[in-house]
């Protein structure tokens, strides 16, 4: 169908479309590269400081050369975040999104928080939060969400509707994220189709092409609830589990609507599809977007927020500190990290401050070999009839 | 050659006007007969129209504009450069359009030859209707005054290929005419088609956008088809796209990793 080669024209199709298993493997290869490094920091930074630990969980008071030796190896055994765990973290960031989206002022339509969601995701589908905290990148998800989606808020009004926020806490990560997104700031979302989907079913109800579906039957209440469940869980469920990466936003709606009320889709499914046209080749069609659908719908089912689950608020809290612990410190500060990167890609490894005391000297002396740029004092010059 | 020989050329062959006594007098030539008569014959003779050359026993007709002044001082030499440019007019071909340098040579030969047959008045019937069938076939107007000959289209011969240079078969050796392929007219949707097999944006859609506006569709200029066929289009975009299947296929875990350096 046409419309299907517009979606697999999108960046959404070509960069972020996953299977169930090759989602798995890179979360699997993002969390061992990460652990990784993660050990070979603490290492680095234990041997550039031995005095003192800054692996702090490792109780060592005395700076004697046995308890270093004995440390370096207890620090290389650091104990990293798996990749469920990892997850978790995402989705705990995910939800401080949602959290900040509704209390800024003007609020920040849902779209537009569930963009920056998924910018988030993607983020941390090749990175992983033992390098980036969450909390260091979502604030700039937000921003960069509202910058691309056309909710734009001055940078100064942002960081004032948050509370312990600097403006280049917000800033340094940019290009960072914008990295982590292979810079594709697309994100096709299942919202806008629900409209559209929404007044096809009701128009299609009105003219009795929905079987027992009709005005009579009160279709548009029916069809109204549906759609207002649907949309609740288009931005929650959908955002906070992997819809996104897994199916198209056709099928995520459709998917949204199916747990709402089931039997509506399924009419409204086949009455649309056998109107286009009745062939084996539709009703093949038909068979495995159902369970498609179906498929989606459950994993959108499946999410419980963590708000009314003590235990996974338990889990939450385990995780993080956790995390505390096994953070890589080279990227601790994230607006120093985001400094040393522009440095470098400005000029080597020299640091401005440095390139420019370089110039100046290298002018001075090329100053004092040439003497000065008009040439030398003019009472130097014989015969110039001064005296 | 003598003073009273010069003086005597010098004169008028109609009127008797001598520049000796008629200071400033100005001669004119055709490119005909190459009779030459002062500017005041011309004028009596040839301001009613076409006529015939003064000059006693020439019965060349001509036209005012046929007469001009003359360039070179030796009549011969000036005939001849009229001829040239005529021949070379219309034999205008530059060495990029032959084959090989023999070609070309063996084209500068053949007008040189044209050129001295006309200058020598050998074989001028000949030339002439050579040169005319060449100028025909390659759409060459002889004359600027003559307009086009009303149904003149190039004479084809049966011998010739089609896409040879030079259908009168004159000149020997030209490259073959290649004619560009047609560019299609640009289409800035690559080709994708902009109907939509899904859905279609019905006026009862519309309607019922209408029906219940947001604030932001109450902008001046709105179009609510708009807004419906985006509203459509997102619905069932990738609707029958299966990533499962899809990206199995191709394997798109061999991403490259930004990660941290």
């Amino acid at each position: 169908m046409i419309e299907d080669d517009v979606y697999r024209a999108s960046s959404q199709y070509r960069y972020w479309s996953y299977t169930k298993e090759s989602l798995a493997r890179i979360r699997q290869n993002t969390n061992d590269l990460a652990s990784e490094r993660v050990r070979a920091a603490f290492h680095r930074a234990h041997t550039a400081h031995p005095a003192h630990s800054s692996n702090s969980h490792n109780a060592v008071s005395a700076g004697d050369a046995d308890a270093d030796a004995m440390e370096i190896d207890v620090d290389v055994d650091v104990e990293t975040l798996t990749v469920d765990e990892e997850l978790k973290i995402v989705e705990w960031g995910c939800s401080k999104i949602m959290e900040m989206g509704e209390a800024m002022n003007p609020r920040i339509p849902s779209h537009i928080v569930a963009t920056a969601i998924q910018y988030l995701r993607r983020f941390y589908l090749t990175n992983s939060p033992m390098t980036y905290h969450p909390k260091q990148i979502m604030t700039c998800a937000l921003y960069l969400a509202t910058k691309a989606d056309h909710f734009y808020i001055s940078l100064a009004k942002f960081v004032a509707e948050l509370a312990n926020l600097s403006e280049d806490d917000v800033k340094a990560p940019e290009f960072l994220l914008l990295q982590g997104l292979r810079f594709t700031l697309d994100v096709r979302h299942p919202m806008k189709g629900l409209a559209g989907g929404h007044i096809e079913m009701n128009v299609m109800a009105d003219e009795g092409r929905l079987g027992d579906i009709s005005k009579a039957t009160g279709s548009a209440k029916r069809i109204g609830t549906a759609a207002d469940h649907a949309k609740r869980l288009l931005a929650t469920a959908a955002q906070m589990t992997d819809a996104y990466f897994l199916y198209t936003p056709s099928q995520i709606w459709l998917a949204a609507m199916m747990v709402a009320d089931r039997e509506l889709v399924q009419i409204y499914l086949h009455n649309k599809l056998s109107e286009l046209s009745s062939n084996e080749a539709t009703t093949s069609l038909q068979q495995k977007l159902m369970s498609t659908i179906s498929a989606c719908a459950s994993l959108l089912e499946s999410y419980r927020s963590p708000k009314d689950d003590a235990s996974q608020r338990k889990e939450i809290k385990r995780i993080g500190k956790k995390l505390t612990v096994c953070q890589n410190p080279e990227k601790m500060d994230i607006v120093a990290v985001a400094r040393a990167k522009a440095a470098e890609k400005r000029g080597g490894k020299d640091s401005d401050v440095g390139k420019a005391l370089k110039k100046r000297k290298l002018e001075r002396d090329m100053m004092d070999k040439d003497g000065d740029v008009f040439g030398p004092d003019l009472r130097n010059v014989p015969g110039s009839g001064e005296d | 050659m003598d003073e009273e020989d010069s003086v005597g050329a010098n004169k008028c062959p109609v009127c008797g006007s001598d520049p000796r006594t008629h200071p400033g007098l100005r001669f004119k030539i055709n490119t005909k007969c190459y009779h030459r008569i002062c500017e005041g014959c011309v004028d009596r003779h040839f301001s009613s129209g076409k006529a015939e050359c003064p000059v006693g026993g020439c019965h060349v007709s001509l036209w005012k504009r046929e007469w001009r002044t003359q360039t070179f001082e030796d009549l011969k030499i000036e005939r001849e450069v009229e001829i040239r440019r005529r021949v070379t007019k219309i034999l205008d071909r530059r060495e990029e359009e032959f084959e090989t340098k023999r070609d070309y040579d063996d084209f500068l030969e053949l007008r040189e030859e044209l050129v001295m047959n006309l200058v020598f008045r050998t074989d001028v019937a000949a030339t002439n209707r050579k040169l005319k069938e060449y100028a025909q076939a390659n759409g060459i107007k002889t004359d600027p005054t003559d307009g086009p000959e009303p149904g003149a289209k190039a004479p084809r011969r049966k011998d010739m290929a089609p896409d040879a240079a030079d259908q009168s078969g004159l000149i020997k050796g030209l490259k073959r005419i290649v004619i560009p392929e047609a560019k299609a007219p640009y289409d800035p949707f690559m080709g994708m088609p902009r109907t939509r097999e899904y859905y279609e944006v019905k006026e009862s859609y519309i309607t019922r956008v209408r029906g219940k506006p947001a604030e932001a569709m109450l902008a001046g200029g709105y179009d609510f088809a708009q807004y419906m066929d985006e509203s459509l289009l997102r619905a069932f975009a990738g609707l029958g796209v299966f990533i499962e299947d899809e990206m199995s296929a191709r394997d798109n875990t061999a991403i490259p990793v930004p990660g941290p350096t």
